[in-house]
């Protein structure tokens, strides 16, 4: 394992040393003094979202690289299916009008995806076994109201039925600022793996009705740099909880009685010049700030003790109700690069270390990172790709490293993961469908 | 290797063929061999719509000799001026380096037709089979031009311009030198970009005028 997370290491930063490119001067670049700018193909609350987003002001004046980059915001918006560029006369010479022609997504979206994941070891999710076979469908719509706002709302599955509400503002602070809420509640029957430094028993909870709200603020500070501040809180009434890994076939599931929950926040920087918010194909997306991470999982009474010696199986007395902390800094950076026309690869590195205390013991150092490299190939022609949606293949390789805090089993204080996997997306203005294959490897540590 | 295999087989992949009649030229004069490309690429209907968006427009020359395992690699930029209008063309190779302005689309298509593409370094192939020289030109609207940079950088790099027709800087029969290796890396590498529409042409290299 150690030898493949050099050789990852390796591949990574010749990645990023071919990705790079040389710093020169851009002085001879052509610039435009844009009298006007115009949002064609578009209702006036779409239009004013659009304009607020690409950050252009009408009476100054900007390079190519300027209008690429707010092109690339405004292909990003989610209301936006594609978007181009024309500059036109303007009233003197020297002086142009930009004309913004906007395709809009449709209002109606429907989500989809079916993965079929393949483990090293037996596991226990919502199934147990070495497979398992996820599926999730939503339907939904999506429209402008008002002044620079959007409304969504959508039904789905994921085994349990959920509905989701949400509101994003654009246009505050008078700077092209926006601001997100997002509301989901589900229905019983859902399985949760809750984050490593949640619980770092890696436990699946069975859980009852559940109830998400996220927030979100956004404010550009640059071009391509905004600041966003993100509050998430899930809670979840828990039925049973069961060891992820260590299988036992006579072992059933511990009984508990209370709520778990989540708190996340966090602050970021966001450099950005990503040219699709799903689906990128050329640009670098790097992501920096401190956050928290609170979470409380409930008590639980297993029914049969483990066989003595046989891995780790709930404890045989109750477990205790347990609260963790975690103060963070993360740091995240995503390059995509296209090799091809139709081609693009991908090379991502994400961690983050942070100081976790568990209940009243002492705070311990934890960190961990995510490294990715990926091939993504649209699967058609260039001539083709304009009329007809994205389709495309996406094969990927992820190493997993985390490090918790030093806890007694059943609770570990190391996971590592290895997946590579394949899949096929497909999107359309009204779709978004993936049909995915991994395999995953996983090595863990206790105390 | 999955990495290899996978973009092996997204190139065999690759085979849009939008419908252009004509096929490009490829001659031999003053020793060099020298492609003109017919004008039906600028033409394309949208092609000709996204050069009139005043924005910078790019077309990237991608030429191989596979029997000779022999590459060159050049780029054009047009850009239409509204106020002039006016069409301004910078073009980039590995031989050259040179800006044109021309007083409408009918003489930018006139100079497309008439400009001599060099391929340099091609060597005589012996053998019963005739050479092919490989073509592709990747049309790249201003809005998947991200690495401008690198460009700057790759245009400094050749200050001194050689002329059209000169010989490879080093090496032997089909060699390209570790100069022409690195600017081909950075044009292909570093600049080319998700394009708008791509032509294809496989043209058989003239067999008795070779040298």
């Amino acid at each position: 394992m150690k030898r493949l997370v050099c050789r990852l290491a390796a591949s990574g930063l010749a990645f990023w040393l071919v990705a790079s490119a040389p710093p020169a001067s851009a002085a001879d670049e052509a610039t435009f003094y844009l009298e006007r700018i115009e949002v064609d193909n578009a209702p006036p609350a779409i239009g004013a979202i659009v304009l607020s987003q690409s950050l252009l002001k009408e009476g100054s004046r900007y390079s190519e690289t300027e209008l690429r980059d707010a092109l690339s915001r405004v292909r990003r918006l989610p209301l936006v299916r594609d978007a181009e560029f024309a500059l036109h006369k303007g009233s003197s010479r020297g002086a142009y009008r930009l004309s913004i022609s906007v395709e809009r997504m449709s209002p109606f979206f429907l989500q989809g995806s079916s993965n079929l994941s393949l483990f090293n070891e037996t596991v226990r999710l919502r199934e147990t076994g070495r497979s398992l076979f996820d599926n999730s469908a939503a339907v939904g719509l999506r429209d402008s109201v008002g002044r620079q706002g959007m409304l969504f709302a959508g039904i789905g599955t994921t085994g349990s039925a959920y509905g989701e509400l949400g509101y994003t503002q654009y246009g505050l602070f008078g700077t092209g600022g926006y601001a997100a809420a997002d509301l989901q509640y589900s229905a019983s029957g859902n399985v949760l793996v809750l984050p490593f430094l949640a619980d770092p028993s890696l436990s699946g909870w069975e859980v009852g009705e559940s109830f998400a709200a996220r927030l979100a603020v956004g404010i550009p500070i640059r071009r391509n740099d905004s600041i966003r501040a993100r509050y998430a809180h899930v809670q979840a009434d828990a039925r049973t909880v069961a060891p992820v890994f260590g299988f036992q076939p006579d072992t059933p599931a511990a009984i508990t009685n209370g709520r778990l929950s989540i708190d996340q926040a966090d602050l970021d920087w966001l450099y950005d010049t990503t040219d699709d918010a799903l689906l990128p194909t050329q640009g670098l997306f790097v992501s920096a700030g401190p956050g928290t991470l609170k979470a409380n999982t409930p008590e639980s009474f297993p029914t049969v003790s483990p066989p003595p010696g046989q891995g780790p199986g709930p404890p045989p007395g109750p477990a205790a109700a347990q609260t963790t902390n975690t103060a963070y800094i993360s740091l995240s950076a995503t390059r995509y690069l296209p090799v091809t026309d139709r081609q693009t690869l991908l090379g991502s590195l994400q961690g983050y270390a942070g100081r976790t205390r568990v209940d009243q013991q002492p705070r311990a150092t934890t960190f961990g990172l995510v490294g990715t490299l990926g091939h993504s190939m649209s699967l058609l022609s260039s001539s083709s790709s304009r009329d007809i949606d994205d389709l495309r293949l996406e094969t990927f390789l992820e190493y997993t490293y985390d490090r918790g805090p030093p806890l007694p089993a059943p609770s570990y204080t190391r996971f590592e993961r290895l997946r590579v996997g394949t899949g096929v997306v497909f999107r359309s203005r009204w779709a978004l469908l993936r049909l995915g294959l991994s395999y995953a490897v996983f090595e863990r540590g206790m105390q | 290797m999955i990495l290899a295999v996978l973009l092996l087989v997204g190139e065999l992949s690759e085979s849009s063929h939008p419908a252009v009649r004509a096929s490009p030229q490829a001659s031999w004069e003053e020793g060099s061999l020298r492609v003109r490309i017919p004008s039906q690429v600028l033409l394309d209907v949208e092609v000709r719509r996204v050069i009139q968006s005043g924005l910078t427009v790019t077309f990237l020359f991608d030429f191989a000799v596979p029997r000779a395992r022999l590459e060159r690699h050049a780029r054009l930029e047009v850009r239409y001026e509204p106020w002039d209008e006016t069409y301004l063309t910078s073009l980039l190779s590995q031989s050259q380096k040179r800006e044109e302005t021309f007083s409408s689309f009918d003489s930018l298509a006139q100079w497309w037709e008439t400009l001599p593409w060099t391929v340099s370094g091609v060597p005589r192939l012996e053998g019963s089979s005739r050479a092919e020289l490989k073509i592709t030109i990747s049309v790249v609207p201003f809005s998947a031009n991200e690495e401008r940079d690198a460009r700057h950088w790759f245009a400094q790099s050749i200050e001194e311009p050689r002329d059209l027709g000169s010989p490879p800087a080093a090496g032997g029969p089909g060699a390209q030198s570790a100069r022409d290796d690195m600017l081909g890396a950075l044009i292909t590498t570093a600049i080319k970009r998700r394009a708008l529409r791509t032509f294809r042409w496989t043209v058989t290299i003239p067999e008795q005028e070779r040298r």
